[in-house]
């Protein structure tokens, strides 16, 4: 290990001459400082991003929403599919996201299921589903998150 | 010849096993088969090709100086990766009849990849001393690639898990800061011994900003780039905002740091 430059001499006068060329930047081919431009450009950017976000970043607690995708319009194996994407729109993550679904005739529940997302990240959604064995068209279907843990 | 082939070639199997059980024996692994998104993996594995044909040039179990020489040792290293991962998945009882044609597939294709970085890395591991003498000094554009290789090696342990993940929704943004900070001089500490290491004309020569230049930074940014590429294979990043997809990459960045800058001690 005498070089980090490529070099076309002989492998003894790159021994010889290590010294002199680590010596001298100028010897340094300008190629390899625009990768290091870059490299300290991407780091600055990255560093930057954290930076504002720990001081001006969202702080808080999580804001689920729950919203219906799709409602399968014929019933499949294994019944009537309901999709639906959590939103948290809130700073913080939340675990185990408990979201809660209920079939609604008139002021008695008919129907209800439950899913669970194990992870609802601030400010991002993830997608769902439920079954039904009744036609979710026929009644007031509501959705709602039950609860969540802290990561 | 062929005798010295087939010594390369069980090398490759041990250098195989020896890299990618642990990845082999990760839960998350066995599933990612069936969810990845096909064409990340199709992706993946073409930018995986060039850059096991280069390692191939660098570190084969061959003494390789043609690039069709190169290519020839990449691809048998890829059928070594993923005869590797078939055996050993179907023997730990993984891969069985109720999977799907996809889904072993898929676990196949992947499970090759760190399979085959093994095996071309098992020449330079297992069998330092015959590379010592005919091998030339490394080049700048070499060892950025070297560290490139470290990097993917550990990022690749690593990335498929929940952990990286889950990590990163339990850390604030100045866990975060305190991150790239520690895995900088982490890096720096390996790059700083190498360039003394045997080597005493170094210390009157070099600034330690150079290096620092150099080798640190654009090595941490090789990281960055390769974990933030990995997790997006993975599809550990989606539906992320984009804050927590920058303290993910972080997170995963800090052993893919260590593994680039170990690179260059150990390959």
């Amino acid at each position: 290990m005498t070089s980090k430059e490529p070099d076309k001499s002989s492998q003894d006068q790159t021994v010889r001459n290590a010294k002199v060329r680590r010596n001298d930047d100028e010897k340094i081919p300008v190629l390899e400082w625009i990768v290091a431009m870059v490299g300290v450009v991407i780091t600055v950017i990255i560093l930057g991003f954290l930076l504002w976000d720990a001081t001006a970043g969202d702080r808080s607690p999580p804001d689920i929403a729950v919203q219906v995708d799709s409602i399968s319009t014929s019933s499949s194996a294994s019944g009537f599919l309901v999709v639906f994407h959590a939103e948290n729109k809130g700073g913080t993550t939340a675990a185990n996201v408990g979201i809660a679904a209920e079939l609604i005739d008139g002021e008695s529940s008919v129907e209800s299921r439950s899913a669970e997302i194990d992870y609802l990240p601030a400010h991002s959604t993830r997608p769902g589903g439920f079954f039904f064995s009744r036609d979710p068209r026929s009644y007031k279907l509501t959705l709602r998150s039950s609860g969540y843990q802290k990561p | 010849m062929n005798r010295t082939f087939a010594i390369g070639l069980a090398r490759a199997f041990g250098g195989a096993l020896v890299f990618t059980l642990p990845i082999l024996m990760t839960l998350e692994m066995w599933s990612l088969g069936a969810y990845i998104a096909p064409w990340r993996l199709v992706a993946f594995v073409l930018a995986t090709i060039p850059m096991l044909v280069a390692l191939a040039h660098f570190a084969g179990f061959e003494k390789t100086f043609s690039i069709r020489h190169a290519a020839v040792d990449a691809f048998v290293a890829i059928a070594v990766g993923a005869i590797t991962a078939a055996i050993v998945l179907l023997l730990l009882g993984i891969i069985d009849t109720d999977a799907s044609s996809r889904e072993v597939v898929g676990q196949l294709t992947l499970q090759a990849i760190p399979g085959s970085i093994g095996a071309l890395l098992a020449q330079s591991q297992l069998d330092k001393d015959a590379d010592a003498k005919s091998e030339p000094e490394p080049g700048y554009g070499e060892e950025i690639f070297l560290m490139a290789i470290g990097a993917l090696f550990l990022a690749f342990n690593l990335a498929p898990t929940e952990e990286m993940i889950l990590i990163s929704f339990k850390m604030t943004p100045w866990h975060a800061i305190a991150l790239v900070i520690i895995s900088l001089i982490v890096m720096h500490a390996f790059v700083y011994s190498l360039d003394f290491e045997g080597e005493t004309s170094l210390p009157e020569g070099i600034p330690g900003w150079s290096a620092f230049l150099r080798f640190t930074i654009v090595g941490y940014a090789v990281a960055l780039l390769i974990s933030g590429y990995m997790l997006w294979t993975f599809g550990r990043l989606d539906g992320l905002s984009i804050d927590l997809m920058i303290v993910a990459t972080v997170v995963l960045s800090f052993p893919a740091a260590v593994g680039a800058a170990a690179a260059r001690l150990i390959l």
